[in-house]
């Protein structure tokens, strides 16, 4: 891959962009470039650590459902369906299920939003 | 229902699609006024889904001669299917505002379209602070009591309109109980998405286990939320955006107005990132003797949060199918996560 890489690219972008660009801007295009500077460092998180995280959630899933399926968006569907079927009702298995699910949402939520972590 | 103020540029479609002379004839015929002059408008930031105006005033003869500030209200050019139009907002302003619901005085509907080129109405203009970040963190340690209060006693006061009622037959009565019947509908909403979201899969089947038997249909806000309200150093001045009422099971209200994801920088505090619960409920049954129990509170509060991280899938959508390309809807997508942590920890081992 050429260097510097998308997420370095994306900071040094975001940097600029709330450094010497905000300063500048009329106050009514705050809002907007905040935004920007938002959605650049999610991208960047994501970048980073996405590969990671998915990675992680398909070990979680895979641990749930019935002779797991191949790829992660068919793995969620498999889940989905099973918990809408009530198969994870049980007080032991909807232990298991929510502390799986929980651990993915934190490595989701620490792409998307990492103040809000607990 | 929009999370945070919109930011599209005040535009001046108002001005290039409006023929002032219709309107002034129009406020002034109903005003039974002599003349009336527009002296100002502003837009109003807020609201994705209709346009506001202040209109400042003058009016000469009648009962409203003197100086007036008021909104003009209308659709904007992308309306959600799911909220109501102008004239049936005005309809349900008109029925709050009667019950004694602090709301911008109604003035009147135009739904002859010659005019704007679409309905809009008329109300007075209230003073006061919305923003909810502003609200959160301006509550004090232990929360605005009066507000809090206040903002009980108002709804409370919305929920004694109860169907049937001839001037809201719009509204439709829902399949009872309510709550099965929007769990229903959040589901044939995520099988209409190309991915699966397991977790709010959890949340809907959970509501599904702990569906309350009984309710009471009331007249529902179904937006009633810090950054939906104004408040002054007086406390509440007036309730907006009415655009989502419908009936339904009361304790709908109360748990968006307390759910997790409504108290801005205050998480601490139950009531809406303002106040305390308890003050909150104290305001409720000073009007309402309805008995409000903590295991219905919690359930629409997860409710809430499905119902928010539901609309922010639909957010996203708007943007990703090209409808609407807009940084605002897809971040509002990005919400996702914080909510469904919410959700698993309101329906986790340790919940009811």
């Amino acid at each position: 891959m050429t260097q510097p890489n998308a997420h370095e690219l994306l900071e040094i972008a975001r940097a600029t962009l709330l450094e010497q660009l905000l300063p500048a801007l009329p106050g009514e295009l705050r809002y907007p470039a905040l935004m920007i500077a938002n959605a650049m460092t999610i991208a960047a998180r994501e970048s980073r650590q996405g590969t990671q995280a998915e990675d992680q959630e398909q070990a979680q899933l895979a641990a749930l459902v019935e002779e797991a399926p191949s790829t992660l968006p068919d793995m969620r569907r498999q889940l989905a369906s099973a918990i809408r079927q009530g198969s994870h009702d049980a007080p032991q298995s909807r232990r298991i299920l929510v502390e799986a699910l929980r651990q993915v949402t934190l490595a989701r939520l620490a792409i998307s939003n990492p103040k809000a972590l607990p | 229902m929009s999370s945070s103020p919109t930011i599209s540029q005040a535009s001046d479609t108002f001005v290039a699609t409006t023929d002032d002379q219709h309107l002034v004839e129009f406020i002034r015929k109903q005003a039974s006024a002599a003349r009336v002059v527009i002296r100002t408008r502003k837009r109003l930031s807020g609201g994705a889904i209709q346009e506001n105006w202040l209109l400042d005033l003058l009016i000469e003869g009648g009962v409203w001669a003197g100086d007036r500030r008021w909104v003009l209200r209308s659709d904007a050019i992308s309306a959600l299917p799911a909220s109501l139009d102008r004239e049936q907002e005005f309809a349900v302003l008109q029925v709050a505002y009667q019950a004694g619901v602090k709301v911008p005085r109604p003035l009147w509907l135009c739904g002859d379209i010659t005019i704007l080129g679409r309905s809009f109405f008329l109300m007075e203009y209230v003073p006061g602070v919305a923003a909810g970040r502003l609200l959160s963190a301006g509550a004090g340690t232990q929360g605005n009591a009066r507000l809090a209060e206040q903002l009980g006693a108002n709804l409370a006061r919305l929920h004694q309109i109860r169907p049937p009622c001839a001037a809201l037959d719009f509204l439709s009565i829902p399949q009872r109980p309510p709550a099965l019947a929007t769990i229903n509908a959040y589901r044939r909403y995520l099988d209409t998405l190309a991915d699966a979201y397991p977790v709010l899969e959890w949340g809907l089947r959970w509501c599904e286990l702990h569906a309350p038997r009984n309710s009471t249909l009331c007249l529902l806000h179904r937006d009633y939320r810090t950054g939906n309200y104004l408040a002054s150093e007086q406390g509440l001045e007036a309730v907006l955006d009415w655009e989502f009422t419908g009936w339904g099971d009361l304790h709908e209200d109360l748990g968006w107005f307390t759910a997790p994801c409504w108290r801005f920088t205050r998480p601490d505090l139950e009531a809406g990132g303002i106040g305390k619960l308890e003050d909150f409920l104290r305001g409720y049954q000073e009007v309402s003797s309805l008995c409000i129990e903590r295991s219905q509170l919690h359930y629409w509060q997860v409710m809430a949060t499905l119902r928010w991280a539901v609309i922010a899938l639909q957010q996203g959508q708007r943007h990703l199918s090209g409808e609407e390309p807009s940084l605002e809807l897809a971040l509002t997508a990005r919400l996702l996560p914080e909510l469904e942590l919410d959700i698993l920890h309101m329906t986790g081992a340790e919940a009811p």
